[in-house]
């Protein structure tokens, strides 16, 4: 096992997915996991949220969800999209935030090692 | 803008998040060029400026500025969607957003995150097809251009042989094939006159006045049946033989209507009528009908005019030339057939301005 795999298995990202999405290059999977850390949208989602602003949360959240789901970040999609949902009948969903919250600081964290 | 050199050898990918922009770009940019876009407003610029060489564009829904669907019909607006396949690649899955997406023109919706091998066999196969539509066009083009050529040459080649054999019976009597194209000329002024000062019935097409000329043509197409020895006879004619010439109009009659064509042709009619016609006076002292003012068909009238114009103007065997102002004043005089005093106006304006 590479030590790319290794720290997607950490992370909870699905190696074989994500390699697959990228031409089976493992220079460009790390290359857009790095990117992954510049992107904006979890501290938009932040910022929404403390805000209360629920327009704001699901757009945020939809983009992070998408982003995330080309990396083949199963859990953190899933919690976005959890949010995406509750946000579109008017609500703010305190247990998928929190749990973005925790998949996208491990995601990180890992990336970093990287 | 047709260009069937210039390849379709470009992907344009729009979204504002850059990963998805580099996960479809690293898909397609194997083995086409690929162009980025961060929202609708530079996507439509990217398109204007390099619309012939886009064969796809992948298009996300949610981006700032201008977003998907404003692109969309956008792009829809300018008449492009129906050159450039558009795809919306987008993580919604509400059945609303999908039908609108179709609504606007979009060829297909993908979901995201992209299987790279099927959102490929998917492009390209409406990338084909959209590719093989162009080459139709473009045949199609070229065709009904080859086609309009051909029914140029058809309708010169017509009028060349009508001019011919007008000329051949002409010639018989010693006019020259000058003559008839000056007929033709003349004819077509007139009308045009004519059509210019408002006269009832004249408000034709340049097409329909071109006919009418060309039928001008054979206005004296019965002299054919009319015996040497009378047609070019160089003394003056007995009653008799005068009345034989005379009968050259309602001859002439009796070939067009022998013609197949005839019926179905407009401009058979018109010769007819010019045929049969062109001896008929305005006060109804003429042949072979004795027709009267306006019941002489107006295109008959303007060929007897130019007829008489270019016999007067021209050296014959019989004559030789005159002036412009003498053949005018002999016109105007009723010296040589009298004529319609509208048709006289139009022909003193003509006169005046130097078009004859």
């Amino acid at each position: 096992m590479s030590f790319l795999e290794e720290i997607c298995l950490q992370a909870d990202i699905d190696y074989k997915e994500c390699m697959m999405r990228l031409g089976n290059n493992e220079m460009l999977v790390k290359r857009f996991l790095k990117k992954f850390l510049e992107d904006r949208s979890y501290e938009e989602l932040e910022k929404a949220w403390q805000a209360q602003d629920v327009d704001g949360v699901v757009r945020h959240a939809h983009t992070l969800k998408g982003v995330s789901a080309n990396l083949g970040m199963k859990k953190l999609t899933a919690a976005c999209d959890g949010l995406v949902k509750a946000g579109r009948q008017g609500g703010l969903d305190k247990n998928c935030y929190q749990e973005v919250g925790v998949q996208y600081r491990k995601i990180c964290d890992s990336v970093a090692e990287l | 803008m047709e260009s069937g050199a210039l390849q379709r050898d470009t992907v344009l990918i729009v979204d504002d998040v850059e990963i998805n922009r580099a996960i479809l770009s690293a898909i397609f940019g194997q083995e086409d060029r690929i162009l980025e876009a961060e929202n609708g407003q530079q996507a439509l610029e990217a398109v204007i400026r390099e619309a012939d060489r886009i064969k796809a564009i992948l298009l996300d829904v949610i981006m700032p500025v201008m977003d998907g669907f404003q692109f969309l019909e956008k792009m829809g607006k300018l008449g492009y969607l129906a050159r450039i396949p558009v795809f919306i690649v987008t993580a919604e899955d509400s059945g609303e957003s999908i039908r609108k997406s179709y609504e606007l023109g979009a060829m297909d919706v993908i979901r995201k995150p992209v299987t790279p091998y099927f959102v490929q066999q998917r492009i390209n196969n409406v990338v084909e097809l959209f590719h093989a539509r162009e080459q139709l066009r473009h045949t199609v083009s070229r065709q009904d251009r080859q086609l309009m050529a051909q029914a140029k040459e058809i309708e010169s080649l017509n009028r060349s042989i009508i001019e011919t054999l007008a000329t051949a019976i002409e010639f018989r009597s010693g006019e020259s094939g000058e003559h008839v194209r000056r007929i033709r000329h003349l004819t077509e002024l007139m009308m045009k006159q004519l059509r210019l000062r408002a006269y009832e019935g004249c408000a034709f097409s340049d097409e329909e006045i071109g006919r009418i000329a060309d039928a001008s043509i054979l206005h004296d197409v019965g002299k054919i049946a009319i015996p040497d020895s009378i047609l070019n006879k160089p003394g003056k004619l007995t009653p008799d033989e005068y009345e034989v010439i005379k009968t050259h109009t309602t001859k002439g009659c009796e070939m067009l209507e022998q013609i197949p064509r005839y019926h179905n042709n407009e401009l058979y009619r018109y010769a007819y009528d010019i045929c049969r016609h062109h001896h008929e006076r305005w006060d109804g002292s003429g042949y072979p009908d004795g027709l009267a003012g306006g019941a002489i068909p107006i295109w008959a009238q303007v060929v007897a005019l130019a007829d008489v114009w270019d016999a007067l103007t021209n050296e014959r065997v019989y004559k030789a030339r005159f002036s412009r102002e003498k053949a005018r004043e002999m016109i105007l005089d009723g010296a040589c057939g009298a004529f319609n005093p509208e048709l006289l106006k139009a022909f003193c304006q003509m006169y005046d301005d130097n078009i004859i």
